[in-house]
């Protein structure tokens, strides 16, 4: 709380406090005189009415630092709020506010000379030129693969690309905050020399940083605050998932409940009549904002055919993912080589990074598990829970052995680097919900993924050339609204056109039905596609497949974000 | 000092704490105040009527402007021009005096306008006018005479004693 002195208060606020003074006098003594240029005046109700006024400041203070609404209210006009005021009155309901996460990724960094060993100490900064700073989770050492140094310990390859060599450092971004999520190819500075370097940049985009929660936020989840604890209503089940986990690495987003009676809930007809019988309840939790993925090496069999692949990820690999984003062959430079003319370079090699041609289904293996899960019919009471896994088959894989002129070869085994979309610390959300101490004793819970709704949207801004707008800044607070949103069931263009008409936008085109477009994958691997006006999850609602508003969310990557700007003439 | 003191009916009044005792005429009425004032040395007194006046407006006169927080408009220029060196001659004293003259003036009459009943004729300032300067070398101070003169009519003649520094 702000401690309020004299320099704090308004002539305003001390006229107010000298009138209070000398209404207080005059009731005393009505015979005293308090006019402007009086002792009395000079001695006594100028200096109490100072004394007062600080009072009345600092009460003032105080109220507004016991209550959120004024909290609320003071930042809206402009006001800084002590995050120390609203955890204290958080706590008076058991919750933590979330400080925020820092951001992460890779730095690639080119050098020109591919003999020499490189070095980044831990703790090397490296800047972009908006100020925002990383640094180097550890030590790195990279080397190229046929330079031998035993006094040195490389930790990393040094890889030959178009612009020279480079190589890969971990970073962490050093302040908390979604501005630290950087684009792929960003420019960044080291703060300290490398040899022969030639630049720094982003290698993919940053994840994982988001902002210290919001006021709004936190009035919002007071309610799951002071819910009774324990699975017995969707308040209730937020609560203590929020109560777990806001302060870490991944604080929630939203949940959704699927219980008895919900077309969705499928685990409490495990009956003859095949009727619900309650007791079970599904979590869909999102505790990511950008949609969050994990890359694993998984080896996979060659086909019948040549050129396909077939992949087991196996259950507790990718726990509780959602979907395959992507399959690449990192190791696949012949390949890359040998259909294209010139050498490797960087490109090349980046470029086999992006995803193979692929059909998955889900797998389950609920052997470990007391959970009632039937999957004697197929998988889909498993999907998206730590129990599942996944069955990719690959197509057109190019060749990783052999030339045109001796015919080209395919492995019988091959790493295929796999990338899914997941749920961040499925593993530890579904062990708290198992606590004992923390289970209800009448309820079967069940974490899952939520269905994610990859969204792309492609809008034509018409916009005054006085007033222009900013194309990144329209993009990110599309996208942060988007993967801000909970278990809406509906995002509708007029959403998006708000966003642009309030960063200035004199009008916003639909050109075709892709202004909206989402794709989903349900419980039985079925895939679904929406656009419109609308993207509306009841168009296609199906309890069966575990489709509904409340299985559902939707998500945006940067690069699907398409906006076109066009000046008014 | 003061001179020209006249007799004055206390009945009725509203009174202010005694500041100035060079106001009062000998023979002016000095109340002792009803307060426990134990740690006071001397015997602190009211004052009313013309002389509350008076004192109203001596305090404005010799207040530096500004040196009272959230009173920005209170007091004059007399004190800091004397204190940072800027009244050099008789002349400049003579400018300075008469606009701490009318600024004390104005406030005053400001003053008269704060009470929510009628401020007796006698302690209302209708004009004041700077009579005169005189300088004592020896005493390195300069007097200055103000002729105040009450809404009903009453003069008084308040000697304001300024010490200036001259060696």
């Amino acid at each position: 709380m702000k401690t309020i002195t004299l320099d704090d208060i308004t002539q305003e606020d001390f006229d107010s406090a000298a009138q209070t003074v000398i209404a207080g006098i005059k009731a005393y003594n009505r015979k005293l005189d308090t006019r402007s240029g009086t002792v009395l005046r000079d001695l006594l109700v100028d200096p109490e009415a100072a004394v007062e006024s600080v009072v009345s400041g600092q009460i003032a203070e105080a109220r507004k630092s016991s209550s959120l609404a004024m909290l609320k209210e003071a930042q809206d006009d402009g006001e800084e709020i002590d995050p120390e005021d609203v955890a204290s009155i958080l706590s008076n309901f058991n919750i933590t506010p979330s400080s925020g996460t820092k951001a992460r990724g890779t730095v690639k960094i080119v050098v020109s000379d591919g003999a020499l060993a490189y070095s980044v100490p831990e703790g090397a900064v490296f800047t972009t030129a908006d100020g925002l700073s990383f640094e180097a989770d550890a030590q790195v050492v990279a080397t190229s693969a046929g330079i031998r140094n035993p006094s040195v310990t490389p930790t990393t390859k040094l890889y030959e690309g178009a612009a020279g060599y480079f190589f890969l450092v971990p970073v962490t971004a050093s302040e908390v905050g979604e501005a630290g999520n950087i684009q792929q190819g960003t420019s960044l500075s080291p703060g300290s020399q490398v040899s022969t370097f030639v630049m720094a940049e982003a290698y993919k985009d940053f994840g994982g940083g988001s902002d210290t929660q919001s006021l709004e936020s936190i009035i919002e989840s007071i309610p799951s605050g002071l819910s009774i604890r324990g699975f017995v209503s969707r308040t209730a089940s937020e609560g203590m998932l929020r109560a777990e986990f806001d302060s870490g690495d991944n604080p929630i987003v939203a949940v959704s409940s699927v219980g008895y009676g919900h077309p969705a809930q499928r685990r409490d007809r495990h009956n003859v009549f095949g009727v619900g019988v309650g007791g079970r309840i599904d979590l869909y939790v999102r505790n990511f904002t950008d949609a969050f993925t994990v890359t694993k090496t998984v080896t996979g069999s060659a086909g019948e055919s040549d050129g396909t692949y077939t992949v087991e990820v196996p259950t507790g690999m990718f726990p509780g993912a959602c979907w395959v984003k992507s399959v690449s062959d990192p190791f696949s430079r012949l390949a890359a080589s040998s259909s294209s003319s010139g050498s490797v370079g960087a490109e090349e090699y980046e470029t086999v990074l992006s995803s193979l041609a692929f059909t998955a289904e889900r797998t389950a293996d609920v052997s470990g598990t007391w959970h009632d899960i039937d999957v004697s019919s197929g998988p889909a009471e498993a999907f998206n829970t730590v129990w599942q896994g996944f069955r990719i088959r690959l197509t057109d894989v190019p060749p990783d052995g052999g030339s045109a002129e001796t015919g080209y070869e395919w492995s019988s085994s091959r790493d295929f680097k796999v990338t899914m979309y997941c749920l961040p610390q499925a593993v530890d959300i579904q062990a708290y919900v198992d606590r004992d101490d923390v289970r209800s004793v009448a309820t079967d819970v069940v974490v899952r993924c939520p269905i994610v709704c990859s969204v792309s949207v492609n809008a034509v801004v018409h916009y005054d050339p006085k007033n222009p707008i900013d194309e990144e800044e329209a993009k990110t607070l599309i996208r942060t609204h988007i993967n801000g949103l909970g278990f809406v069931g509906r995002l509708t263009r007029s959403d998006i056109v708000q966003i642009l008409k309030n960063l200035g936008a004199v009008s916003v085109d639909m050109p075709n039905q892709d202004m909206l477009y989402g794709t989903l994958h349900d419980a039985l691997g079925v895939a679904h596609s929406l656009s419109g006006d609308a993207l509306d999850i009841s168009s296609i609602e199906d309890g069966p497949a575990m489709i509904s508003k409340d299985t559902v969310v939707f998500a945006a990557e940067r690069g699907g974000i398409q906006i076109k700007m066009i000046p008014n003439a | 000092m003061a001179s020209g003191a006249a007799k004055i009916d206390y009945d009725g009044r509203t009174v202010d704490l005694l500041m100035l005792k060079t106001i009062l005429d000998a023979p002016a009425v000095r109340v002792p105040v009803d307060v426990d004032v134990s740690n006071v040395s001397g015997e602190p007194m009211i004052v009313t009527g013309v002389e509350k006046m008076v004192q109203r407006y001596a305090n404005a006169f010799i207040t530096a402007l500004g040196s009272a927080k959230f009173r920005d408009g209170h007091g004059t220029n007399l004190v800091p021009s004397v204190a940072e060196g800027l009244v050099y001659n008789m002349p400049t004293l003579e400018a300075v005096a008469a606009e701490a003259n009318m600024m004390a003036r104005t406030q005053t009459k400001e003053g008269d306008e704060e009470t929510d009943e009628d401020t007796p004729a006698d302690e209302s300032l209708e004009e004041s006018e700077v009579t005169g300067l005189s300088y004592s070398r020896e005493r390195s101070r300069v007097e200055i005479s103000v002729l105040l003169t009450t809404a009903s009519g009453q003069s008084y003649t308040y000697i304001i004693p300024v010490a200036v520094g001259v060696h």
